[in-house]
């Protein structure tokens, strides 16, 4: 350094660096409490902050969060290794759950109030994640276009009687890949790809938009039929706005393969991860979270089917009556997800 | 690289200063700073070495055709339509006087300040069929205007958000260029021939190096941009790489998309030195004479104030007025202690890095004019990096470093609490650091380009030291690039989104998160608050350094 006399600003600078230096000191400690639970989600819906604050009032815990989407969540878990901050990992796909399962950076949850709350179904074989909720993927169609009884399977919709009626979302989105997984594991995979291709052929527009866009392209007349999860249904049938309120209202839900495989539901659910630093109060917030009174809350804010059979469901879900759902294992979402946008890619979905 | 290297590198080279001074604190940030932008890569370079990953083939013969032509079609449409729009703009706004023309010189920058994620999300609810403009048609005249917005291409809709939104970074660049443009080569010009022969003849090529600067920091951002291509759906590269690292938990694979995403990015950097050294034109003379504006009046000033004023309705006003009738939907509830944390939290984080950002580009652009040596103008490029890579990866390599320097730190200072950098805001700041540098470094490099190095030499001759002088006699001079620069790095921060959600710390939302839950839960009306809360502090400050910069016109070269 050349001998310079210091001005009078660099010691301010200097002072700043220092006070720059406390507040990350500061943002660290802050992170540091002693009875706490690191939770990394990809749910972001207000149920669940409102069941976060419920359990810390509750036991004194405290919930911490980062909410991100799950795959890059489940990078960060293995990047992280011993040393990983999250105790939980929630998300909204089976398959995606496996996908963590397989990483190897899950444990075991060892509860028997949880297995008591939620049925083995809606559970890994070996606890490595439980469910919280579910959801089914059920076709719309116009009520004023469609007669119910023209409907009937998933497998339906690639048959040439609905061409030009179909408007889909891109296949990037992770729901349509999950169903096509589902459609390998129960059809197999010509009759899958195959499947593909017919739907491809009867789209009425190409693929765009999210599920909630697909209900508003079947009112605004640009094709008859999608496929759509039931709790956007309900999100969109208390929506603030007023106008998504009424396209909503003039759609119908249909729950296909009734006689056959049944309809495709998905599982949202929570991992216990491998390194989990405050065990315990994982678990303790798992049996919280299965509990009726939290279940019944998933219900009631965001319209999905609680994974605890004891609590009761929204009446919107209620009205619905109960379904046959597809008898597979989750873990087929995720073997079959690759081959699944492959097929996605050949079958010209795009 | 060394330090050794780089100390023996810059005490040979050739330079006023480098005398004894070959390793000093200013050589120190610049080392440091490129270190920082480079750890990122280094963290993630194995993956460089390792076989091809499972999916690579097929992603080799089935995709990546497609995802070029993808890629190449939204970065080269939006690049031609800001050069369109922000090049029209400068011209007409600095070569004629109308009505308005002061409002428009303000509003035409305010645009920067809506993310184009928000914008597309703006243009969906405006236009869609639940939209007000639907809506009113459908109602009062049984018109449906849902087959025609159907029959526009995801593409276009792309092309159009990144054009409306990023304009401004072409404009900009363009009016700061022909603002200290010499008169009498315009009016020579005029004399010899009409107006339009004018733009053709001397106004293109004179502007054309700052315009492609604009247009290619333009398709940068359009390169990396996650937001907007997953909102229509788009495969881009940004999004391919996506969906192969964490969709097809390839990393390998996703690792040689960011190569040839990188190997664009190079391209686009080779394109804009080759332009920028081929067309250099500086008409300085010593009687300075700047250009005066010309008086439109009749059809001319309509045509003029219809072209800015759809423009800035596209840009700024459409996507502003969309998020306010959301907002008088959704505001029951909306204030909520969440979005009071997340703005607190986005502007403290903002700012800091900014700050941060600030001082590492002015030592290392000081270092690079005091001190040059060989691997200064590399390095400096090298930089871009961080720019460029997508957030995620850029994201991966922070984590994958900073995770296994804790356990360094924990070794070290066993006092401190547990996972001390990865619990903390350091990631998010550090991450920013890489990716905004470049900005940040651009702009002090400009302001010290007009100064030059004359007036530091002066005041070193007469004994003041380097420090010294860079606070007394540069710093002043630059100020405005100072203040420019980190206007610029405070919005594109601010507008960030991809980094935020990976890295910040528990319970914190920056708003921009904020914005992509709801989004991503597909209740877009909620968006409105905290988009609001990114636009307006972004205009805020937009307007802010505009009034700051108010002394720039003044400005000190070749006097």
């Amino acid at each position: 350094m050349p001998h310079t006399k210091m001005p009078a600003g660099a010691v301010s600078v200097r002072k700043c660096l220092a006070a720059l230096g406390g507040l990350w000191v500061f943002l660290g400690l802050s992170a540091a409490f002693a009875q706490e639970v690191n939770l990394y989600s990809a749910r972001h819906y207000e149920s669940d902050k409102t069941l976060y604050a419920l359990f810390e009032k509750e036991t004194g815990i405290k919930v911490n969060v980062v909410s991100a989407n799950a795959p890059e969540l489940i990078e960060r878990i293995k990047r992280e290794g011993a040393s990983t901050n999250a105790d939980l990992f929630i998300t909204v796909d089976g398959g995606v759950l496996n996908t963590a399962k397989n990483a190897g950076i899950l444990q075991a949850i060892v509860s028997p109030i949880t297995l008591e709350n939620v049925p083995a179904a809606l559970r890994e074989r070996e606890n490595h994640w439980v469910g919280l909720t579910t959801r089914a993927r059920v076709i719309v169609y116009s009520k004023a276009r469609v007669r119910p009884d023209q409907l009937s399977t998933y497998e339906d919709l690639a048959s040439p009687k609905w061409k030009g009626k179909i408007v889909a979302r891109p296949s990037s989105g992770l729901y349509d890949q999950s169903l096509l997984a589902s459609l390998i594991a129960l059809d197999g995979e010509e009759k899958a790809l195959a499947w593909v291709k017919g739907v491809a052929a009867n789209f009425a527009r190409p693929p765009k938009g999210n599920d909630r866009a697909q209900a508003k392209d079947i009112v605004a007349g640009l094709g008859d039929v999608a496929l759509m999860n039931t709790y956007y249904i309900g999100q969109m049938l208390h929506s603030k706005d007023p106008e998504e309120v009424r396209a909503a209202q003039e759609v119908g839900i249909f729950f296909p393969n009734q006689k056959t495989t049944g309809t495709h539901r998905n599982v949202s659910g929570v991992a216990l991860t491998k390194h989990a630093k405050n065990p315990e109060n994982a678990i303790r917030f798992i049996e919280f979270l299965t509990s009726v009174p939290a279940q019944e809350r998933f219900s009631a804010d965001n319209y999905e089917f609680p994974a605890n059979p004891k609590a009761r469901k929204h009446p919107l879900l209620e009205s619905w009556g109960t379904f046959r759902t597809q008898d597979i294992d989750f873990s087929a979402l995720s073997a079959h997800n690759a081959k699944a946008i492959r097929f996605f890619a050949e079958g010209g979905w795009k | 690289m060394s330090f050794r290297a780089l100390a023996h590198v810059t005490r040979h080279a050739r330079s006023f200063n480098d005398r004894a001074e070959g390793w000093n604190g200013w050589t120190a940030i610049r080392a440091l700073a490129f270190l920082c932008v480079l750890l990122p890569f280094l963290a993630l370079a194995g993956g460089l070495f390792s076989p091809p990953g499972e999916h690579w083939p097929y992603v080799r013969d089935h995709l990546l055709r497609a995802y070029f032509t993808e890629t190449l079609l939204v970065t080269l449409g939006a690049g031609v339509f800001v050069g369109m729009i922000g090049v029209g703009l400068a011209w007409v706004v600095s070569l004629h006087e109308f009505r308005g023309r002061r409002f428009f010189d303000l509003a035409l920058v305010l645009p920067l300040a809506v993310p184009p994620y928000i914008a597309a999300y703006a243009y969906e609810g405006l236009l869609g069929y639940t939209g007000v403009i639907q809506v009113f048609l459908r109602r009062h005249f049984d018109f449906s205007l849902a087959r025609l917005t159907t029959e526009i291409p995801a593409q276009a809709w792309a092309i159009w958000v990144f054009g409306v939104t990023l304009f401004p970074y072409v404009y900009l660049l363009t009016r700061a260029f022909l603002r200290h443009q010499s008169a009498a080569l315009f009016e020579n010009a005029l004399l010899l021939g009409g107006r339009a022969r004018l733009f053709r003849r001397v106004g293109l090529p004179l502007l054309w190096p700052s315009a492609t600067a604009g247009v290619i920091l333009v398709c940068l951002e359009v390169l990396n941009d996650f937001g907007v291509s997953s909102h229509y759906g788009l495969t881009t590269f940004t999004t391919a790489i996506f969906a192969a690292w964490f969709g097809m938990g390839d990393a390998d694979t996703a690792i040689r998309l960011a190569l040839i995403l990188l190997g664009l990015v190079f391209f686009a950097l080779l394109i804009r030195k080759a332009l920028h050294d081929a067309r250099r034109y500086h008409v300085v003379s010593s009687q300075e004479k700047w250009l005066s504006p010309q008086r439109l009046r009749g059809w001319p000033q309509a045509g003029v104030l219809l072209f800015c004023g759809l423009v800035f309705l596209a840009g700024f006003l459409a996507p502003l007025l969309q998020m306010l009738h959301w907002l008088r939907l959704s505001w029951r509830g909306a204030f909520t202690a969440d979005l009071g944390g997340a703005l607190f939290y986005t502007l403290g984080v903002s700012s800091v890095a900014a700050l941060f950002i600030m001082i590492a580009a002015t030592g290392t652009a000081n270092a690079n004019r005091l001190f040059r040596s060989r691997l200064s103008a590399p390095l400096s490029q090298g930089a871009t990096l961080g720019y460029a890579i997508p957030s995620a990866v850029l994201a991966i390599g922070v984590i994958s470093f900073f995770t296994g320097a804790d356990r360094w730190i924990a070794a070290i200072f066993p006092f401190l609490p547990e996972r001390f950098l990865s619990m903390s805001s350091f990631l998010l700041v550090f991450a920013y650091g890489v990716r905004f540098f470049t900005i940040g470094y651009q702009s002090v490099e400009a302001g010290f380009a007009k100064i030059g190095r004359v007036y530091a030499e002066a005041s070193r001759t007469l004994g003041r030291g380097v420090t010294a002088t860079f606070l007394r006699v540069d710093m002043p001079m630059i100020r405005h690039a100072l203040l420019g620069g980190s206007a610029l790095v405070f919005i594109d921060i601010l507008k960030e989104l991809p980094l935020g959600l990976l890295l910040r710390p528990f319970n914190t939302e920056t708003l921009g998160t904020l914005v992509y839950h709801f989004a991503n839960n597909e209740a877009l009306e909620e968006t409105a608050l905290p988009s609001l809360c990114i636009i307006l502090s972004g205009a805020v400050f937009l307007l802010l350094t505009k009034v700051w910069g108010k002394g720039d016109e003044t400005h000190v070269s070749g006097n």
